[in-house]
């Protein structure tokens, strides 16, 4: 039980005694193994998906930057949308060592999320805001738009200065969400050509999602089996290891990413600023394909078995059960989230965010448990 | 005589399994320990390295968190605005948030050069009077802000100029250090002060706070040797501040947060940072460094009085108390465990000393931990070269406190860079040992004496730490 991904991040001997507490990795049974392989397919096949999603993204926008209008933008904005859930049903592979957040086994590179799903997002340090018309790098044109340039600024000297992923894409597509009924309402006009700065927020775009499509491609690689690939690595490690990496994913999206940050921060702060998705009202199905994403992971899909194949018949069951739960009131939430931040106490909108928060901390819990039972740590990180 | 060898490292072996948990100092497995922080030694090592919390937390101790991580994040903006809970920015101030200098949770790093603009360095400001106290600049008081809200200007601009120092080794060979010449350009209300002096410093980061905090005053006692009994040349002292509320007993407290030591806890140096840094008022700190000719800036409107207290406040210092220290890596490495032994053996621990024990703890891994923070939170003096020309409460121009040297190794992954010292002058942990000088004046020779390979296994380890 040894505190694995350091020993596998560096790929360099490591004291045998020092961060272990007990060693139960041996001879794994055959379900555990089992289940870690469809893991690994599972967490490819979910990249492939959000990849997908992107290039129709990508034809999308190219559409509206070749014939700029209100349908066309409306067209990006749907495609926004549909890649979204599909990014969303991926992040239950976040913090448990992979490709997607954290070193690279062999090459030592950190993974690109910084670069894919970077929020909250200062508006002002990318594009106008109302009030200061000439804000932002895509109105600085002593500075190039380009890849590089987005790259070098994006949380130059502040995490909140974003210029990279869905969030930034998202709010060039929306503009900043001024009312609490509906979402941003960006013009269609502000990509129209023939204008230094329009034609800087165009190419902004353009690059936005390019390299986003180059960011995840490089994760759905490295779930592909070859050599010096993340999961080959993954593989070789102790089941009980892999196990406790792979479980560490959807309980700290559940504990920490969904319940603490995503939605109890708004819910007490009542901060519309705070919800994720705030410039397209999307926040609802975020927490829902977040949420899908975990039923994934544990409780498998159609062709692959889920994590719970690896743990004992009890706890699965338990599992599976608050997975019942979980999803049932995530799907339920009523959109826009930024009327519920700013409801009562007695709403039953809020009521039932604060059942589901309950819920995911219990999940979370539940399957810190079941870990152990199955000799495997799982650990709740603090996000990055 | 192999074989005796080979019983001996199986021995060591299982030596150390029987430490695990608890490392006992004094032994030397305390230097090859890759658990930093004992039970609230996290794994990750990614750039998200020292944005963990400590492990084992309750629900509510983690939305806390969540909370205060959110604090730490958020911009700041100037009051009045629509978004309520964080108004009140400035008027004067370095940064907008915590994370504006701390980002996730890593040190700052001061300006290249004189057209580089400072994000992670504040300025402190003093002038000596007749007793050799610092006082606060007439019109600027004891720290220059570079930004300032709409309709104000900046109090001034840090400019930096970095002088080359030449530097030989007893074998000849050479290193090139720097040394800052600070100026403050533009100075809007008018010059300072003829005799002021001028103290940037560069952010330090969060990590392994709460743990820190739990370590008993009885502890630090301990280590302390003012009068250098022992003869080592070394003489930590605890810092000891005044309690400078009106009408409060007088009452002397241990410092041990901050360059200088000179915050008792870690609730007095957030409200500390918040208040000089970022221009929020807090019930511990009601006032800004505003003198009297800052009239204009007086009459800002605030975001409160104060502008940040409650149930928010404490999130954010629980945040400081919780964030973890990552775990050491490639503790194994026979280059790493030479180091180890070369940086005792060269008296380094005398004052970074490698284990620490904490007191009690509501939160379990953070109780009764022996941690490896590489200090002894006391002031030393360093030397002609590294003093900032002014004492800060009872901390001389020349003394500092031991920096915690645990997850120094981490941050070029975290941050993209490693800058060393008060002012981040070392570009490297080797220009940082040169630095040394005053008290640890004869390590600094240990480490210069010794031969080139052995220097760079001493890097090594400290690239481990």
């Amino acid at each position: 039980m040894r505190l694995a991904w350091l020993a596998l991040s560096l790929a360099v001997s490591v004291v045998p005694c020092s961060l272990a507490t007990a060693a139960p990795s041996g001879a794994a049974s055959e379900p555990v193994a089992t289940a870690l392989r469809e893991h690994a397919q599972l967490a490819l096949g979910s990249y492939r998906e959000a990849v997908a999603g992107l290039h129709d993204l990508q034809a999308a926008v190219g559409e509206l930057l070749a014939r700029p209008s209100k349908p066309s933008l409306e067209k990006a904005r749907a495609a926004w949308i549909s890649c979204r859930d599909a990014y969303g049903r991926t992040e239950a592979l976040r913090f448990s060592g992979g490709p997607i957040d954290d070193l690279h086994p062999i090459t030592g590179v950190q993974g690109p999320e910084g670069r894919i799903n970077p929020w909250p997002i200062d508006e002002a340090y990318l594009d106008y805001v109302a009030g200061e018309p000439t804000s932002g790098l895509i109105s600085d044109r002593r500075v190039p738009m380009a890849e590089s340039t987005l790259v070098s600024r994006n949380a130059a000297d502040d995490e909140t200065q974003v210029t990279l992923g869905y969030h930034a894409i998202e709010f060039l597509l929306w503009g900043q969400d001024r009312s609490r009924e509906g979402p941003g309402a960006r013009p269609y006009t502000d990509y129209a050509s023939g204008d230094p700065v329009r034609d800087r927020r165009r190419a902004c775009l353009k690059l936005q999602v390019e390299l986003l499509i180059r960011d995840l491609t490089y994760v759905a690689d490295e779930w592909t089996p070859g050599p010096d690939r993340y999961v080959n690595t993954f593989l070789a490690l102790p089941p009980a290891d892999a196990l406790g990496r792979a479980l560490s994913g959807p309980a700290t999206l559940a504990a920490f990413e969904l319940a603490s940050e995503r939605i109890g921060i708004p819910l007490s702060t009542g901060m519309q600023e705070h919800e994720q998705s705030c410039f397209s009202d999307n926040t609802h199905r975020d927490i829902a394909a977040d949420v899908d994403g975990i039923v994934r992971v544990l409780a498998g899909d159609s062709t692959h078995a889920g994590l719970l194949a690896a743990l004992d018949t009890a706890s699965a069951q338990e599992i599976r059960e608050r997975l019942a739960r979980i999803r049932h009131l995530a799907h339920a939430i009523t959109p826009p989230f930024d009327a519920i931040l700013s409801s009562d106490e007695f709403d039953p909108r809020r009521r039932g965010l604060q059942a589901l928060m309950g819920e995911l901390l219990g999940l979370s819990g539940a399957i810190q448990r079941a870990g152990e039972a199955a000799g495997a740590r799982v650990m709740i990180g603090g996000g990055g | 005589m192999r074989r005796g060898i080979a019983f001996l490292a199986a021995a060591y072996v299982i030596l150390s399994v029987a430490s695990a948990a608890r490392t006992e100092p004094g032994t030397g497995s305390e230097l090859h320990d890759e658990r930093s922080a004992g039970d609230a030694t996290v794994p990750v090592q990614s750039r998200s390295a020292f944005t963990q919390h400590v492990p084992g937390l309750s629900a509510e101790q983690l939305s806390r968190f969540a909370l205060g991580d959110h604090v730490f994040r958020t911009p700041w903006v100037e009051a009045p605005a629509s978004v309520q809970a964080f108004d009140g920015l400035g008027p004067f101030y370095s940064a907008r948030s915590c994370s504006g200098c701390h980002m996730r949770d890593g040190r700052g790093h001061p300006p290249d050069g004189p057209d580089d603009v400072s994000r992670s360095m504040v300025v402190k400001l003093g002038v000596p009077d007749s007793s050799g106290r610092r006082r606060p600049d007439a019109r600027y008081g004891s720290h220059l802000s570079e930004r300032a809200v709409r309709g104000l200007t900046p109090e001034g601009r840090l400019v930096v100029r970095w002088e080359d120092v030449e530097h030989v080794y007893a074998d000849g060979e050479k290193a090139t250090l720097r040394r800052p010449r600070i100026e403050i350009a533009a100075p809007d209300y008018g010059a300072l002060s003829h005799d002021v002096r001028i103290s940037a410093r560069i952010a330090p980061a969060v990590i392994g706070g709460g743990l820190l905090e739990s370590v008993p005053d009885s502890a630090l006692m301990a280590l302390a040797d003012s009068g250098d009994a022992d003869g080592d040349g070394v003489s930590g002292r605890v810092h000891w501040l005044e309690a400078t509320k009106p009408g409060a007993a007088p009452a002397r407290r241990r410092g041990r947060f901050g360059w200088k030591a000179s915050q008792p806890s870690l609730a007095a140096q957030v409200a500390t940072a918040l208040a000089d840094d970022i221009g929020i008022t807090t019930p511990a700190r009601r006032e800004l460094d505003l003198t009297r000719v800052q009239r204009a800036a007086r009459s800002k409107p605030r975001g409160g009085e104060p502008e940040l207290e409650g149930a928010t406040l404490a999130a954010l210092i629980e945040y400081c108390r919780l964030v973890a220290v990552p775990a050491r890596r490639n503790v194994d490495d026979a280059v790493v465990r030479r180091g180890a032994e070369r940086f005792r053996d060269a008296g380094c621990t005398g004052c970074h000393v490698a284990t620490l024990p904490t007191g009690d703890d509501s939160v379990r891994a953070m109780a009764r931990q022996l941690i490896h923070p590489y200090s002894d939170l006391l002031l030393h003096d360093m030397g002609p070269g590294l003093s900032d020309g002014m004492p800060e409460g009872n901390a001389q121009a020349s003394e500092w406190r031991t920096a915690p040297l645990w997850g120094l190794g981490r941050s070029v992954v975290v941050s993209g860079y490693l800058y060393l010292l008060h002012d981040g002058r070392a570009r490297t942990f080797e220009e940082a040992i040169l630095w040394h000088d005053g008290e640890a004046r004869r390590s600094r020779d240990a480490f210069e004496k010794l031969p080139a390979d052995s220097r760079s296994d001493l890097l090594r380890f400290l690239e481990s730490l």
